[in-house]
């Protein structure tokens, strides 16, 4: 009886302990809640840019808005990059993101895109009301950016996705007092085989006054600035011969143009292209595919390399940390005229098709999407972006907006042609890309050209085509399901047609929805076609 | 007299039954954030599934594709050598135990446990990043080692010789830069291998041996060496065969290591590119999820087969 007594008393107690731990827990998060919905409306938004400068700017901006908007709390989430992927994804799929987060880089695939975030079309075409006393008042907000929101646009879901705040473009920064030591000048090359040649001079030099000096310093995030850049001034002209529209913006046609044997990895462009890639190679820090982001900077900055490439967004941080002047220059072009590169180019390369970054995607997690957009637009406004520009030191995506003169030398060149694809083509095809980048060891190799340019072509011809195939059918698959989706939309439009016949604006939206169906589906189509086709070929024959 | 029931074990199992109530929240806590997942993850793996609400069965579509996936099986070769390499890495732990616990003084054998523990108190991350940095070809602790040494120049004539193509006059050597030493440089993280869990554990079986073992041993006239072989180790296999099913079960599923040292890709040559590193690849870079939890569960069949195994033929001889 008293064992019986014990075990009830202990089950009691038990419980008891349990319910108060679990009361405790609610009510705390409940009051939580309650009290922020009677206090304040919050937006949060996460990025992965922990560069100094930018988050205390992001920090200040946020204040201003607050003390516009006393019932709103801005908060800020920087997670770092190597982490962003994994962490936003988790926080999208368990519906606890933030309500703005950054959407560059390519990491969310169309089906995040149409699952996660809210289409952002009837925002972007009215004006914003933060640039009401400015030239830009009664503008679409859309057409206050420098591209537009063009790069914002998804085609394929027939809305814009992102609002990008900044605007990336890659220079080479140098060490100027370094650069005069060696050269007597502090005025950097002026094309491409001057550079070379100034990569020589810094390795004699080095070697001569017994200091281990590497003229351009590397890692596995910045290298691909330089080495894509170059591969593309290869392929020029091959893009315009297989690109199945002429814009300015990559598109699927070198991938389907691959699987249709019309280039392959020996076509004189792309050989040109490797040879290029292994002659900047040679003059990079030894060993960079095993270095990080950090380790290059580290080494520029202590002194141990002469030259960093990097982007715009780097700029305020490097000039902040280096205790020698700074100088910038242009990425190195061999041009048309250049001896054994020039062949295979167009001419200088232009930046006007340049993407604008530091995109912040709605989630459809959102609270608040209302004031994360005004948030947005306050951001985005002409007097907010030359204050972020002017704080951050990053470049801003805003047209128009007052650019500091530091960052005058990061404004991107207009004048030139479109650079062509290189292997990640442009980051559309994640596991081709795989492939690239983890044979790209072969090309650096110490051996002669001829064989380094033999392994990697070899390497590509094994592993490339299949990997690519594996991407389009991922992509095709992600598109047929899009437009699963958007038939809905479709059979909503024109049941609403139906009822309404002489609504013009609706029968707008069908024609609209359906052509876009009807695209993507002939695209569709037409790659599986491809894949289907090809489908016995590891790689096809080149074209005669 | 009152005559004896004999009840069943299922009455007496429930005689008590309010008792396993209290054992119901952990296992609801273990069914939501142990087998629910797991759950999720065989039924994901019959889906075109990229982590949303949408998917698309395609019966056993992912498992076919695994079964060709080359990078798939290249990762466990490449898990096999680490295996492998864990292997020998287990046994200075094993042979610092033996010498800890044969020490005469207990008050010495207090201090080199409390030296083995405090090493544990820094964070896994920080020993994965110093030993980034002695990998580092430009300012790296190896390099510097070699080169102070001269086991560079021997490993450049060495080279020379046998045609590797690896290490070069006047290039430092790129460790993880370098698909030939990727896994080399993976052997080498953590040297001397001494796992401070594992040396606790293999000095707990050790304890626990009974001193006339050893008195009788020494009347047979059997030396160090021998007491080693024939009494110790064949003692200790149950802890042996413990940290072995952990060893195989956390290099199998193991990434973390690879992503950070190597990035998603597995590195140069992708040599480094592990079942779970592949699983990760696939998830959240290709957002193929329903792959990935296939990958998983062919990762989990592995695992199971190698515990079992493990279990079946390593044996305490108590």
């Amino acid at each position: 009886m008293k064992r019986r007594a014990l075990v009830w008393a202990g089950l009691a107690l038990f419980a008891a302990i349990y319910a108060v731990a679990t009361f405790r827990v609610l009510l705390r998060s409940t009051a939580d809640v309650t009290a922020a919905r009677d206090r304040k409306t919050t937006v949060r938004f996460a990025h992965f840019y922990l560069e100094p400068g930018l988050r205390e700017a992001y920090a200040q901006i946020a204040a201003d808005y607050m003390r516009l908007h006393p019932g709103v709390e801005v908060e800020q989430i920087a997670v770092p990059q190597r982490i962003f992927n994994a962490w936003a994804k988790t926080q999208l799929i368990g519906g606890t993101s933030p309500d703005l987060v950054l959407v560059d880089g390519g990491q969310f695939t169309l089906e995040d895109l149409a699952r996660h975030f809210t289409p952002l079309h009837e925002w972007v075409e009215s004006p914003n009301p933060y640039n009401a006393a400015t030239p830009a008042a009664g503008l679409p907000w859309r057409e206050t950016f420098i591209d537009g929101l063009t790069g914002s646009y998804d085609s394929r879901l027939l809305s814009y996705y992102s609002i990008p705040t900044s605007l990336f473009t890659n220079r080479v920064f140098y060490n100027r007092a370094l650069w005069r030591e060696i050269f007597g000048t502090e005025s950097p090359p002026a094309d491409y085989e001057a550079f070379r040649a100034a990569c020589a001079a810094i390795e004699a030099w080095g070697a001569t006054h017994d200091q281990p000096l590497v003229p351009l310093a590397g890692s596995v995030y910045n290298t691909p600035f330089l080495i894509d850049f170059l591969f593309g001034t290869q392929t020029q002209r091959r893009q315009f011969e297989v690109a199945w529209s002429a814009h300015l913006r990559a598109d699927l046609s070198p991938s389907v143009a691959l699987l249709q044997g019309r280039w392959n990895f020996h076509d004189p462009a792309l050989q040109s292209a490797f040879r290029l890639v292994r002659d900047i190679g040679q003059h990079i820090q030894p060993g960079f595919l095993q270095l990080q982001r950090d380790d290059a900077n580290f080494a520029f900055l202590q002194g141990r390399t002469v030259m960093l490439v990097s982007g715009a967004h780097e700029a305020a941080s490097l000039r902040a940390q280096a205790d020698f002047p700074l100088g910038v220059f242009a990425l190195p072009v061999p041009g048309p005229g250049h001896p054994v590169y020039g062949a295979q180019m167009l001419g200088p390369v232009t930046e006007a098709n340049i993407r604008p970054a530091g995109a912040f995607g709605l989630t459809r997690a959102s609270r608040a999407p209302e004031q994360a957009v005004d948030f947005l637009r306050f951001l985005t406004s002409q007097a907010t972006a030359a204050r972020f520009a002017a704080l951050s030191g990053w470049l801003t995506a805003v047209a128009d907006a007052p650019v500091p003169a530091e960052l005058k030398p990061f404004q991107p060149v207009t004048a030139g042609y479109a650079n062509g694809f290189d292997l990640s083509i442009r980051r559309r095809h994640p596991d081709a890309k795989r492939v690239a980048d983890t044979n790209l060891h072969l090309l650096l190799a110490a051996t002669s050209d001829a064989q380094t340019v033999a392994a990697y072509t070899a390497a590509l011809e094994r592993d490339y085509v299949p990997a690519l195939r594996l991407d389009l059918q991922s992509r095709t698959a992600n598109t047929r399901r899009n437009v699963m989706r958007q038939d809905g939309n479709l059979a909503a439009y024109r049941w609403l047609a139906r009822a309404a016949p002489d609504d013009a604006v609706l029968a707008r939206k069908f024609n609209e929805v359906a052509e876009q169906i009807d695209g993507n589906e002939a695209e569709n189509y037409f790659i599986l076609h491809e894949l289907a086709r090809t489908a016995a070929g590891a790689n096809p024959p080149a074209r005669p | 007299m009152k005559p004896r029931v004999r009840r069943s074990s299922l009455a007496v199992a429930f005689r008590e039954w309010r008792l396993y109530l209290f054992v119901v929240p952990s296992l609801c806590l273990v069914a939501l954030f142990a087998y629910f997942p797991a759950a999720s993850a065989v039924y994901h793996s019959l889906f075109d599934w990229q982590g949303g609400e949408a998917k698309q069965y395609l019966g056993w579509e992912n498992f076919r594709r695994a079964w060709g996936d080359r990078v798939l099986w290249d990762s466990f070769v490449t898990v096999a050598c680490l295996v492998g390499f864990n292997l020998i890495k287990m046994l200075p732990s094993i042979a610092l135990a033996v010498v800890i616990h044969r020490l005469r003084s207990e008050r010495w054998q207090y201090l080199y446990r409390v030296l083995l523990v405090v090493p544990m108190i820094v964070p896994g991350l920080v020993t994965l990043f110093i030993w980034k940095f002695y990998l580092d070809p430009n300012l790296g602790l190896l390099n510097r080692l070699l080169d102070a040494t001269g086991l560079k120049a021997a490993l450049v004539s060495l080279d020379r010789l046998a045609g590797w193509g690896v290490f070069a006059e006047g290039v430092p050597v790129g460790w993880l830069s370098q698909p030939e030493l990727v896994l080399p440089s993976l052997f080498l993280w953590g040297f001397p291998w001494i796992g401070a869990v594992g040396v606790l554990i293999y000095l707990a079986g050790l304890q626990a041996i009974g001193t006339e073992v050893y008195e009788a041993a020494e009347l047979d006239g059997i030396g160090p060496v021998g007491k080693f072989f024939h009494i110790e180790l064949p003692l200790i296999l149950t802890q042996v065969r413990l940290n072995l099913t952990l060893l195989i079960i956390s290099t199998l599923q193991g990434y973390g290591l690879q992503l950070l040292l190597l990035g998603d890709t597995g590195g140069p040559g992708g040599r480094g590119m592990t079942p779970g590193l592949w699983m990760y690849n696939r998830a959240f870079l290709a957002g193929e999820f329903g792959y990935a939890c296939a990958i998983g569960l062919i990762l989990f069949a592995f695992i199971l087969a190698l515990t079992l195994v493990n279990n079946r033929f390593v044996r305490s001889r108590r």
